[in-house]
């Protein structure tokens, strides 16, 4: 029989997934063995989300180099550009994930693992008080238009993202918001950034689509138009058209070279055509994809039986970067300013039961901390897992009858007061069915919900506003720090569930200052800890983003927000 | 030598003798008797959930089959029936009590008073109805107390041109006039004289009238602008279980049902209602 050698990247993946070879061991054969940091990349997905603690997605398909050519492929959103290409203005999710086919970044994160890798930033080193990046920039790139990628493109890119006498995007958090003091060129492949203030997870930031560099040629070209009738990158895809609420339109970048080795692919990406098509309603998009009228639409949950088993479709579950869905609790707002009561909403709640309802169609995974364990380092959630409130729906109504709120009708009151809660959400999420459940739920034990539904800006004006007693709330991204400062760190613009907690408060402000990840983790998981000790919310869910996709689609990959990456996709036939 | 029969007399032997009013009469008073006898009747909490019979198909014990909460839809459809009646009854109350009082007043005013107000109608009817319904909500907010108002303010110009129309023909009778001569205060006359006779095609209206409006409001509940969850509204039952609809069919078509059988009844025995009291066609 012939001896595999020991070194082969199957037997070491095998010996990985067989738990004869440590986590930490691949990971260090893998920085050295390029083959095997594309074959984890493309095909295996690493249960941890890594030391740095970030969202992995879900590789579901292997990628090969030798492929079909040609073809046209497309996605279904509900919506795919909320507001503009132009990435230094957008504060759209998908429209920075489509986006980053037709830019490059200055990094990459990889889902499988986490690490940050180079890609149009060669290299780079950060100084001890970690307040200057210093980056070594790829030569030779072009971008679409002909403009050379240069340390000036970086500069240009930078400035507009943080030029104040715009709209902030998403780019501008992104960048370090108030504490990104400068971009330098140094020379014509080195660049230098600046702050006032640490930025742990800028390196993190570079590799989503909104810091993607454009051609500054364009961006000074176009104008105020640039972002609706031009997007000019070096990326795999070249930007067409884009109709508004109808498509975006890309094709193949002939001359494209490649990204990253653990890309897993290299040249020119297969596909002629890559359209994103806006389709509202999910229901339509998934029969889109059953019709076979499009190749993969994001859909909800309540469309899964509808996918699941019709021939030539699959449905791909692919963890979320982000926050869990939580129904956050406004504490200043009574009754809710009764933590007795917060605890008696969470013991009432089955997150177990509630996953198996239509509503989820039996994804997700039962919440526990703010951020999902796919957002924490080693997936590890266990230091802080005991403040997690269990369902106990007899405990609930002891809570409640020990507190004086007396059963009348079907509500429990005191003083004149009903324990009626107003749920702040959007007209979406009750189409969704996870909303109503949670008023069932509350029944049991003598509570109840008022839903007031509206439109996005209806929802996000109440809950700024603090103007709720509950809201279903999360974000998407995968840097965790941001997310848990956003809700929970008193002062800030979204954190409007009066939580005000010094200790809290001091301790993310640690985290988002650390210059190391573990420094950042050392100081992030006991203020989620304290958090859940508050009782501002129900830590419902972990979710999956779903897609309802074709067979026939070969070498789709995922980005590490959870969204679908097509550079080396294909279509068979 | 017979007794002359009255009006309504009349119009209760026409309506018997039309079938089409007696199924629509019928219908309608099932509804009513399930509106009022809801709490008793029904098998089932309407609110109540039951994770583990998430969509079932109607069955012996579900015989509507259940919601993707588990919850009875024939107890959330019966209870659906109180709200809707509620909402068709309200809506045409506050519609015609202010149209019909503005027609009466612009019929037998006349000049500037009447010119003012019609010139109001105007404007209102110048948007379509349910565009009017909308922007009516979009100012008060959406909920089924909102539905009622927004939908009585748009009914608002139909109540009161013909009530208008039925004043001008009687303002000028031999009745009214010499009710003037003897010196009967204006509200006096409207109230005994006017609004008596200018009744009978308003009543016609206002049956008609409630049948829309239940349409109406089951349609902005649909579009989340009407009734919230976990009111078992027909229409909020309906947007609720389109995203179901290729795997639970029950979801749908039972509101659906309940909808289109009330709306049928209503117009039935309103267009007979409208062909009975018409001398023009009475035997």
């Amino acid at each position: 029989m012939k001896q595999e050698p020991v070194n082969s990247v199957d037997v070491l993946i095998d010996g990985y997934q067989s738990g004869m070879i440590s986590r930490r061991r691949i990971m260090a054969l893998a920085a050295k063995m390029p083959a095997l940091a594309a074959a984890l990349a493309a095909g295996t997905q690493l249960n941890s989300a890594g030391a740095a603690g970030i969202g992995s997605a879900v590789r579901s398909l292997t990628r090969a180099q030798d492929t079909t050519q040609g073809g046209s492929l497309t996605m279904a959103y509900a919506t795919t550009v909320g507001d503009t290409l132009n990435q230094h203005r957008s504060n759209y999710t998908v429209s920075r994930m489509i986006a980053r086919h037709v830019l490059e970044c200055l990094t990459w994160v990889n889902p499988a693992d986490g690490s940050v890798n180079p890609w149009l930033a060669e290299s780079w080193t950060i100084s001890e008080d970690g307040l200057v990046y210093t980056f070594k920039l790829k030569q030779g790139v072009m971008f679409h238009d002909g403009t050379p990628f240069n340390a000036a493109a970086v500069k240009a890119n930078f400035e507009s993202s943080m030029n104040p006498d715009e709209r902030p995007g998403f780019a501008y958090q992104a960048l370090g918001g108030s504490s990104f003091t400068s971009v330098e060129a140094v020379d014509d492949s080195t660049v230098t950034v600046t702050f006032s203030a640490p930025h742990a997870a800028f390196l993190l930031y570079l590799s989503d689509g909104g810091t993607g560099i454009d051609s500054p040629t364009a961006l000074e070209a176009d104008g105020a138009d640039y972002g609706t009738t031009a997007l000019v990158g070096s990326g795999p895809y070249i930007f067409k058209e884009w109709i508004a609420d109808d498509h975006v339109t890309l094709e193949k970048n002939p001359d494209y070279t490649g990204g990253p080795a653990t890309f897993g692919f290299t040249g020119p990406t297969p596909l002629d055509t890559l359209i994103f098509r806006d389709v509202p309603e999910a229901t339509n998009r998934a029969q889109a994809v059953v019709n076979n009228e499009i190749q993969i639409a994001r859909i909800i949950e309540p469309n899964v039986p509808e996918v699941d088993g019709q021939e030539g479709v699959t449905v791909i579950a692919t963890p979320k970067a982000g926050s869990c869905r939580m129904y956050l609790m406004n504490s200043t707002k009574a009754p809710l300013d009764d933590i007795n009561v917060r605890k008696a909403i969470n013991m009432a709640i089955d997150k177990v039961t509630m996953l198996t309802l239509p509503g989820w169609a039996g994804f997700g995974r039962p919440g526990i901390a703010p951020l999902p364990s796919n957002m924490v380092p080693n997936g590890d959630l266990s230091s802080i897992a005991q403040y997690d409130i269990a369902f106990d729906i007899d405990a609930a109504n002891a809570l409640l009858d020990e507190g004086g709120w007396v059963l009348n009708g079907d509500v429990r009151e005191k003083d004149g007061v009903k324990l009626i809660f107003d749920m702040l959400t959007t007209q979406t999420d009750v189409d969704s069915g996870q909303i109503e459940p949670i008023d069932g739920f509350l029944r049991e034990a003598g509570m109840q919900l008022a839903i007031k539904a509206g439109d996005s800006n209806f929802w996000i004006d109440g809950f700024q506003a603090g103007d709720y007693h509950m809201t279903l709330m999360s974000d998407s991204g995968y840097i965790g720090v941001g997310i848990v400062e956003e809700f929970f760190r008193a002062g800030e613009p979204f954190a409007t569930t009066g939580l005000d907690n010094a200790e809290v408060n001091d301790l993310i402000d640690k985290a988002v200052a650390a210059t190391t990840l573990e420094e950042l983790w050392a100081n992030l998981m006991p203020a989620m800890g304290l958090i859940m000790q508050e009782v501002v919310g129900v830590m419902a869910w972990e979710q999956d983003y779903l897609d309802a996709a074709s067979t026939k689609i070969q070498g789709l990959a995922y980005n590490e927000v959870g969204f679908p990456w097509f550079y080396g996709t294909s279509l068979s036939s | 030598m017979s007794k002359p029969q009255s009006q309504w007399r009349i119009v209760w032997r026409q309506l018997r003798r039309n079938k089409a009013a007696m199924i629509g009469a019928t219908l309608l008073a099932f509804e009513i008797f399930l509106a009022l006898a809801a709490p008793w009747i029904v098998p089932f909490d309407p609110y109540k959930q039951n994770p583990k019979a998430a969509l079932q198909a109607p069955s012996r014990e579900h015989w509507f089959g259940t919601d993707d909460t588990g919850r009875d839809l024939l107890s959330r459809v019966i209870y659906g029936t109180r709200i809707s009646l509620r909402v068709g009854l309200i809506s045409v109350g506050i519609g015609g009590s202010i149209g019909i009082t503005l027609g009466i007043i612009a019929g037998y005013r006349g000049g500037f008073v009447d010119n003012v107000i019609m010139r109001a109608m105007d404007l209102l009817l110048a948007f379509p109805g349910i565009l009017l319904a909308l922007a009516i909500i979009a100012i008060l907010g959406p909920s089924l107390f909102n539905v009622m108002i927004a939908v009585g303010i748009s009914a608002i110009p139909s109540y009161t041109r013909v009530a208008r129309g039925a004043t001008l023909a009687l303002r000028d009778r031999d009745f009214v006039v010499g009710a003037r001569a003897i010196g009967a205060r204006d509200a006096r006359i409207t109230m005994k004289y006017i609004l008596p006779n200018v009744l009978p095609p308003l009543i016609v209206l206002a049956t008609l009238g409630i049948a829309g409006a239940i349409l109406t409001a089951a349609g902005l509940s649909f579009i989340g602008l009407g009734a919230v969850p976990p009111t078992p509204e027909w229409g909020a039952i309906l947007t609720l279980g389109r995203k179901y609809i290729n795997q639970a069919w029950w979801y749908t078509t039972f509101p659906g049902l309940a909808i289109m059988v009330t709306v049928l009844g209503i117009n039935m025995l309103g267009d007979a209602l409208r062909d009975a009291l018409d001398p023009r066609l009475r035997r």
